[in-house]
């Protein structure tokens, strides 16, 4: 009778398997770190942005050529000073415990965002003077000063919209390891360091255009490992490929990479307040210049990155709709005119010390960077400090100058502001120029990009000329998948979007 | 008179050193240290290339003639690279057991030999420091301290030194009841004299087997704190940072890190060996 059962059991469990099989589609997600927390309120990291993508719909988000297009809002008027915004919202659209999303709801979001305690979102929408819910089905949002910045903020966490009611329900801890929102796909399982496992919520307004049953993501620091398992089949699409990996990637029949191009950067913020800033480089903008043209960007980008990244100069990497064109790109390289710089303002061999994270990309730039100067007259030395410790050391203003990326923003105006306007928490050279902070807000008021353009070009060649910061390179993120997995694009803000992603063959 | 035909008694150096003689394994041990001591004494005339000299046409480039571990990253030299960096690992070996062995062993001969409440303090800030791991209080200090080669040391030197300060206690005490040392002290040497004249050689040998291991510890620790950035500063090389920087390539340019993996691996060993040998060579019941 025993033996029977087990039989039974056994033959029951073989006709299970496959039959699963067949109707759960999965797609492996491989991440560069832990997420961290999901509730978009305080989320703080750019591989939480991925995660969160797929589970929390936002009032809006951006194509794959960074226009903003519509999400839960599906149209919205600027008035004509630039000081608010009325946004139509999408109607039947119910959050993952079936509540529904409408003005109310998306007002108590915005105000959770601007009031919650230990909200990183309140920094970047509290231009935010109030919100209005108009009828069901509509919001105004009044701004203390213009912003057409406001927008892109609203494709990223801080126009990611969850159930309050949930929200009060949970408690902040338990709803940052389960948030409940109005994406695609819902959060089924979190276990920090491990894995996030997301799964289909059928009542999403989008539902048909997404292909998985459920999606993995699981964090693996290491490139190399990311890649690995990428190879073995464990994973199906993996972020950050390493620039010295892609060749060797794409020489692989059974894997593809797809390139973002985000809007990133990374730069050399000079310290010009004493007592820890280099005199020189503080009190000479000559020298910053000097410093900047003895930099061969298009070399650099050849050896630290096997010339996968952009060697540009500006916030903005050529091609992107903000770009300069009047500046060629990459800047070249003059060592002759540096040291004629360095002389004119008679500091023939100026002493620099830069700050740089662990990061072994990093370290190659800086020695790159170190060897390149040298032959202009510049006496640089690098010092390293794990990353936390070097943010912590600039903003305490204890650097000279220091090398920090940028994942980049869409908007052309928190590419730039965010870390160079007058006072602002991430301007640690305390650099401020009045000219600069007039553009910036006359940007910021105008909608229309194409009036909107010729300022932050005016406002790219203040920053050249006054040099408070250099840009050295624009890195792009490189995606490997699996040459199954189709439909995948790389969008301007790097993040992942599973919309119209399929596996083909059932693999 | 047949005394007098008999052989003089060897010195117990050379008894030693007989004995470790016949150790196989110290033998090879000692062989490579020495070997990698001088060639980090000797590093500008042995290295063929400037270690920190960048060459961008020849990166990443697999071992050839020319440069016999191949080139890193930044196209430098890595067979110079690996012999400057030799210097960084044996100064920080060296120096830091020097450190540990100059706050050790005096906490320690005082805790042993005084007793009483100066023990009872030596001993609880001891454990209290034992109980935190090796590396992570290197990382801390070397953290607070701020990252360079000497502060490396420094860090590195002060976290072993409980582990001298507890052996020399212990040792002391075991002698200390010893019959000659009650005879030293009877015959009126003052406190000092006894223990150091007549202490301290009798507890040397058991330092010293201690001092190669906290060597081989200290030179894996160098590399762990350069690895993540706290040791030896770029360009300057050292074996931990020429590890971070050949992560990026370890798919495909795997000699970048080999060499330098290798060379840590092998002096550690041989440091070990050597502790070894030493610990049978020392031991008077060992024949």
């Amino acid at each position: 009778m025993r033996s029977r059962l087990l039989a039974l059991l056994l033959a029951t469990a073989c006709m299970a398997l496959p039959a699963a099989a067949q109707t759960q589609s999965e797609i492996r997600i491989g991440l560069g770190d832990d997420p961290g927390s999901l509730d978009p309120a305080t989320n703080a990291s750019f591989v939480g942005r991925i995660v969160l993508q797929s589970a929390c719909d936002k009032l809006v988000d951006i194509d794959v050529d960074g226009n903003i297009v519509p999400m839960l809002a599906t149209s919205w008027d600027w008035a004509a000073d630039g000081k608010s915004v009325t946004m139509k919202l999408r109607e039947g659209v119910v959050y993952h415990d079936d509540t529904p999303f409408d003005a109310e709801s998306a007002k108590g979001n915005l105000e959770r965002y601007l009031t919650m305690q230990g909200s990183r979102r309140r920094p970047e929408i509290e231009a935010i003077e109030k919100v209005e819910a108009i009828g069901k089905d509509t919001i105004k949002i009044s701004l203390k000063e213009p912003s057409v910045a406001l927008l892109a903020l609203f494709t990223d966490r801080a126009g990611m919209m969850v159930s309050l009611a949930a929200f009060e329900k949970a408690g902040v801890q338990a709803f940052a390891n389960r948030p409940i929102c109005a994406g695609p796909y819902r959060v089924a399982d979190f276990k920090p360091q491990q894995s996030v496992t997301l799964e289909r919520f059928p009542k999403h307004w989008r539902a048909s255009a997404y292909s998985f049953d459920r999606v993995t993501f699981e964090p693996f620091p290491d490139s190399n490992v990311r890649l690995l398992n990428l190879r073995s089949g464990r994973l199906d699409l993996i972020e950050q490929v390493a620039p010295t990996s892609l060749a060797s990637v794409e020489a692989d029949p059974n894997l593809r990479i797809t390139v973002g191009q985000q809007p990133a950067f990374t730069m050399i913020q000079f310290n010009l307040t004493a007592p820890r800033a280099s005199e020189a480089f503080a009190k000479h903008p000559e020298v910053r210049q000097a410093f900047s043209l003895a930099i061969d960007r298009t070399a650099l980008n050849q050896v630290v990155f096997s010339g996968r990244y952009v060697p540009g100069h500006q916030p903005f990497p050529p091609g992107n709709f903000w770009f300069d064109e009047t500046s060629p790109a990459p800047q070249p390289r003059d060592v002759a005119r540096a040291r004629a710089l360095l002389r004119q303002v008679g500091v023939p061999n100026p002493t620099l010390e830069l700050l740089i994270s662990t990061n072994s990309e990093h370290m190659e730039v800086a020695q790159v960077v170190q060897q390149m100067v040298a032959e202009a007259g510049f006496r640089m030395e690098i010092r390293t400090m794990e990353f936390i410790a070097m943010r912590n050391a600039a903003l305490q203003g204890n650097f000279q100058a220091y090398m920090v990326p940028s994942a980049g923003r869409v908007d052309p105006d928190l590419n730039i502001s965010l870390f160079i306007a007058c006072g602002v928490a991430n301007n640690v050279g305390k650099y401020c120029s009045q000219e600069l902070d007039g553009l910036l807000a006359q940007g910021r008021a105008v909608a229309d990009r194409n009036a909107r353009k010729p300022i932050y070009q005016k406002a790219v060649q203040t920053i050249q000329r006054d040099a408070p910061i250099i840009f050295l390179f624009n890195q792009r993120s490189a995606f490997g998948h699996k040459a199954v997995v189709q439909g995948f694009k790389g969008f301007p803000d790097g993040i992942v979007r599973l919309e119209g992603v399929t596996k083909v063959a059932g693999r | 008179m047949a005394s007098a035909n008999a052989p003089a008694p060897a010195s117990p150096g050379a008894r030693v050193w007989r004995r470790l003689r016949r150790r196989r394994g110290a033998m090879v041990g000692l062989f490579v240290i020495l070997t990698v001591a001088i060639v980090a004494a000797l590093a500008p005339w042995i290295a063929p290339y400037d270690p920190v000299l960048q060459s961008w046409t020849t990166v990443r480039k697999p071992p050839s003639a020319a440069h016999w571990f191949g080139t890193d990253e930044l196209g430098r030299d890595i067979f110079s690279r690996i012999v400057h960096g030799a210097r960084a690992s044996m100064l920080a070996g060296v120096i830091s057991v020097a450190i540990a062995i100059a706050i050790g062993v005096p906490l320690g001969l005082l805790a042993g030999y005084v007793g009483r409440w100066v023990d009872v303090v030596i001993s609880r800030v001891t454990d209290a420091l034992l109980a935190c791991p090796f590396l992570i209080l290197a990382i801390a200090l070397a953290a607070f301290l701020g990252p360079s080669l000497t502060n490396a040391m420094i860090a590195i030197g002060v976290t072993a030194t409980p582990v001298m300060i507890r052996l020399t206690r212990g040792q002391v005490l075991a002698v200390r009841s010893l019959d000659y040392v009650d005879a030293a002290t009877s015959v009126g040497n003052p406190p000092p004299r006894v223990a150091l004249r007549h202490i301290l050689p009798n507890v040397l040998p058991a330092l010293m087997v201690q001092s190669t291991l906290v060597l081989a510890s200290a030179i894996t620790s160098e590399a762990s704190l350069s690895f993540l950035g706290l040791g030896q500063q770029p360009p300057a090389p050292s074996w931990g940072s020429m590890l971070n920087t050949a992560q990026r390539s370890l798919t495909t340019a795997p000699w970048i890190a080999v060499w330098p993996g290798a060379m840590i691996f092998v002096t550690v060993l041989s440091f070990n060996l050597l502790g070894d040998g030493l610990r049978d060579a020392l031991d008077p019941r060992s024949r």
